[in-house]
């Protein structure tokens, strides 16, 4: 290994990073890795660029510490953009953890801390705090292998002056990792560095947008009535079980055993005593018919009955001042006094007894969702009595029975309509023969009416026949759902067909765009780049024609089928390729 | 839409393309082709009692109809040796072409914007759509009503509009329209026709076949809704919708269209030429346009 002017070595040790064994080096300038026969470092950080670390929890299979690094032309306040995860190769873990906290301790005092915002803050050595490395995104232990995977890939986020952000970075692995197709893609094009990773990010845009989106939706409390459902055991006892989120659900749902439970538990009864007097209370059981199960009573949970009772069948509970009048039911008897409709019987209040706590139990748990839901918005809703009035204007104005107003228009003003008339006919106008001409041949016209004689000749009736049944069979061969199913075409060649697809298309896509703007250098030598790498899109393509040749298949004419359906792909390439160079050329010759 | 029933009739409208310059220019002759149509129109009849029909002769200045009689004065001698319908109908079509050429030939009146090789088809159309409303509101049992257009004539750029509506009026009425179109190039406007309709297109080539018409109106037209619904229809695989700028005619891949009038340009201008919409520019701006012109300001037309 070289050493530069004035360097030198602190610490060495052999690791692994993404799946290659090398060793790690830590001198007094900089933090390198070299690849096992490699003669050059692999990868190189100044120490001016290390920001932040993080290592394994103590009891982490692996020993492990990752390494967040700027990237080139990265501002000190940006989150860092690249990571680098070492692995200790050391099967002795207490050595490995002992070879690992030098590197801890040497990192820890070149953590940059005038910035630490908190992203930036040095991790302790023991690494409690810090998210550990190996539980990276996809976790269960799969985690390591995506991480190390997806990490090189990442570290060519080297184009242009603005480097992806970490928290891109996390979006395109998220996306990447939901999306097979598209994580196939990726590799084919941006890991064997036919596209910068920028480029192919460059036109899924919206794909991020949506994961940006999605990945901020928080998830609302669940809206379903609890239900406690015993399961059955042998005898015909019931089993309740009650886990410690149904507990809280409970507590939501019935703030009354929530204080009873603070007040009784644990210093006057156990904790499954108390559950186990709640589910044979009469409170608990007061909605079942069988009069064997109304339930004991019970000197805690009969309070809770009457606070219920008391509580949701409390009138005051809202203040009527506050109700919206749209939603105020008692607003519909004025109907009927000054229609003279009949009133409204059906909304009466506690008509059926026995049902109306269940009702009214029904009705809080509503409430309880929606309030969730609403959150703080509720406050706004009881505003100042013009507000209301307003809401209540616009909610009951009829539009249909409004005066119509006249909409501003502007009148369409064509020019020239013949222009615009004209336009919509394909073909050469100057085809056409002139009027001059068509007297002329007027003159000429004569037709013979007397059609008793037999149709002697009706032209040439193979040929026509021929002609029509030709296209009947090419739309019937288009129309047939299973077509591609009659072609026989083994899985793995289709999958070669769709990979040559995906390649040119997105290939022939990135050249597009660069042509349909102003040549400069640094286009061109894109577009070189991309126009070159077409030679391994026909690479891919004769491959998988010779393979398609040598395939076994009932179908007999599988090579000139697959020919036949990745000539597309390369007549596009070509007359990309074509139009490239005819511009380039066009440009040398002009200038 | 309901599905055709086998025992259901149909209602065919034929419109007829009479427009003699146009004709002039067919390889195959008028008389010859007036012949295989009428022979078509007899086996449409033969097909099933309950069929009716229509036909509707246009050229370049007037439409009429040619059958059924109540819109002629025509009357006819029974012939005891043919089929009293077929009489009727052959009789009713080709009297009243011979009418139309003679009187076509005299005068010269051609509506404002229609040239000598194109036929008032949108007219047409529109007289079959209204006698198909009625035939269907007429009728006790279920008809179903399409219409074949046997055009000769170029398309005319003055009648897009009212072509495009009877367009829409017939497929809201579940009207098929099939075209053959028999001479000339590919008519852009009857092609969308069938393709929104849902009928057949079709180019014959009477130069190539020697005049066969009859055979590809036998093949494609002939069948009725509940039979189509089993066959595959020949199909003219490339029909091009691609569009034509406005500014220079030529066939465009990518184009800029006006919001306002809906133009089509080759290149992208701060004002439409055709309705002087001034377009905004503080979103897109293209390369071509982005040296000196400003948003808003006036420019001349492009052409
Ligand atoms: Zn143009
Ligand atoms: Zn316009």
């Amino acid at each position: 290994m070289l050493l530069l002017d004035g360097e030198t070595l602190v610490h060495t040790s052999p690791t692994s990073c993404s799946k290659d064994d090398g060793t790690l080096y830590y001198t007094n300038r900089r933090i390198l890795w070299i690849k096992h026969g490699a003669q050059t470092p692999s990868i190189v950080i100044q120490h001016e660029d290390f920001r932040l670390q993080q290592v394994s929890k103590a009891d982490a299979k692996k020993v492990m510490l990752r390494i967040s690094v700027m990237g080139p032309g990265q501002a000190p306040s940006d989150a860092p953009a690249l990571t680098y995860t070492f692995a200790w190769k050391n099967a002795n873990k207490e050595e490995a953890l002992a070879d690992r906290d030098k590197y801890v301790n040497e990192l820890y005092k070149i953590t940059p801390r005038k910035n630490a915002g908190g992203d930036a803050a040095p991790t302790g050595t023991s690494g409690t705090a810090a998210p550990s490395a190996a539980a990276v995104p996809n976790g269960s232990g799969k985690g390591a292998a995506t991480m190390s995977s997806l990490h090189p890939e990442f570290a060519k986020v080297k184009i242009g002056t603005d480097p992806a952000s970490a928290e891109d970075i996390k979006l395109r692995q998220d996306v990447l990792s939901k999306n097979a197709d598209l994580a196939k893609l990726h590799r084919a094009l941006v890991v064997s560095g036919l596209v910068s990773e920028e480029e192919f990010w460059s036109t899924r845009k919206h794909i991020l947008e949506t994961q940006a989106v999605q990945s901020q939706l928080r998830k609302g409390d669940s809206s379903t009535w609890l239900d406690l459902a015993p399961t059955t055991q042998d005898g015909g006892n019931f089993k309740y079980t009650i886990t410690p989120n149904i507990a809280k659900r409970i507590f939501k749902e019935y703030p009354q055993v929530k204080r009873a439970y603070i007040d009784n538990v644990p210093h006057k009864i156990g904790e499954k005593q108390f559950w186990k007097r709640f589910l044979a209370s009469r409170f608990f059981n007061r909605n079942r018919s069988t009069s064997a199960m109304k339930g004991n009573p019970d000197s805690i949970f009969d309070v809770c009955l009457r606070d219920e009772d008391s509580m949701l069948g409390d009138p005051d509970r809202f203040s009527s001042q506050f109700i919206m009048r749209l939603l105020d039911l008692s607003r519909t008897e004025e109907d009927s006094v000054e229609t003279g409709n009949m009133p409204d019987f059906t909304m009466r209040p506690g008509r059926f007894s026995e049902s109306l706590s269940l009702i009214r139990r029904f009705n809080h748990h509503s409430e309880l969702v929606l309030q969730s839901a609403i959150g703080t918005k509720r406050k706004e809703l009881s505003v100042s009595s013009a507000t209301v009035d307003r809401e209540l204007g616009r909610a009951t104005m009829l539009p249909d029975l409004e005066q119509p107003r006249a909409e501003k228009r502007v009148k369409l003003n064509i020019q020239d309509q013949s222009r615009y008339l004209t336009s919509l006919v394909k073909g050469d106008v100057t085809m056409r023969s002139s009027d001059e001409d068509m007297l002329q041949q007027r003159s000429t016209f004569s037709i013979n009416f007397d059609l008793s004689h037999p149709l002697s000749d009706c032209g040439n009736t193979q040929r026509t026949m021929a002609a029509l049944t030709g296209s009947v069979r090419r739309v019937a061969f288009k129309s047939r759902p299973n077509r591609i199913k009659e072609l026989n075409i083994p899985p793995s060649l289709s999958k070669a067909v769709e990979e040559c697809y995906g390649a040119g298309t997105e290939m022939l896509r990135h050249l597009w765009a660069i042509m349909r703007l102003p040549m400069t250098p640094e286009k061109r030598q894109k577009a070189d780049k991309i126009t070159a790498a077409f030679d391994n899109v026909h690479k891919h393509i004769r491959s998988t024609i010779t393979m398609a040749n040598s395939a076994e298949s009932k179908n007999a004419n599988l090579g000139s089928t697959i020919e036949q359906m990745v000539q597309p792909v390369i007549d596009s390439l070509n007359a990309g390729k074509k139009e490239y160079e005819r511009r380039v050329h066009g440009v040398n010759a002009s200038s | 839409m309901s599905e055709a029933a086998e025992p259901e009739a149909s209602l065919l409208v034929v419109v007829l393309d009479t427009n003699t310059a146009a004709w002039e220019r067919c390889p195959l002759q008028f008389d010859r082709a007036l012949q295989q149509v009428v022979i078509f129109l007899n086996a449409y009849l033969a097909l099933k009692p309950e069929n009716k029909l229509a036909v509707i002769a246009t050229n370049k200045s007037e439409c009429r109809y040619l059958y059924p009689t109540e819109f002629t004065d025509e009357t006819t001698i029974p012939e005891m040796q043919v089929y009293e319908q077929f009489r009727d109908v052959d009789t009713k079509v080709l009297t009243g072409v011979q009418k139309m050429i003679e009187s076509g030939s005299m005068s010269s009146d051609t509506p404002a914007g229609i040239e000598q090789g194109q036929s008032q088809v949108s007219r047409a159309l529109s007289k079959a759509l209204c006698y198909i409303n009625r035939g269907t509101k007429a009728s006790v049992n279920k008809i179903w009503p399409r219409i074949l257009v046997v055009s000769v004539a170029d398309d005319a750029p003055r009648e897009y509009i009212a072509l495009m509506n009877t367009i829409f009026a017939a497929q809201k009425l579940g009207v098929l329209i099939d075209v053959c179109k028999v001479v000339g190039s590919d008519s852009v406007f009857l092609q969308q026709a069938a393709e929104i309709t849902g009928g057949n297109y079709l180019k014959v080539d009477t130069q190539e076949n020697r005049g066969s018409l009859l055979q590809s109106l036998m093949f494609t037209c002939l069948a009725d809704h509940f039979t189509r619904s089993m066959l595959y229809s020949p199909h003219n695989d490339l029909i091009d919708f691609r569009a034509t700028c406005f500014c220079h005619k030529r066939v465009v891949d990518i184009g800029y269209v006006c919001s306002v009038c809906l133009s089509i340009f080759c290149k992208m201008a701060p004002v439409c030429s055709t309705c002087k919409t001034k377009f905004s520019f503080k979103l897109v701006r293209a390369p071509s346009a982005a040296n000196g012109t400003s948003a808003g300001k006036k420019k001349p037309p492009v052409n």
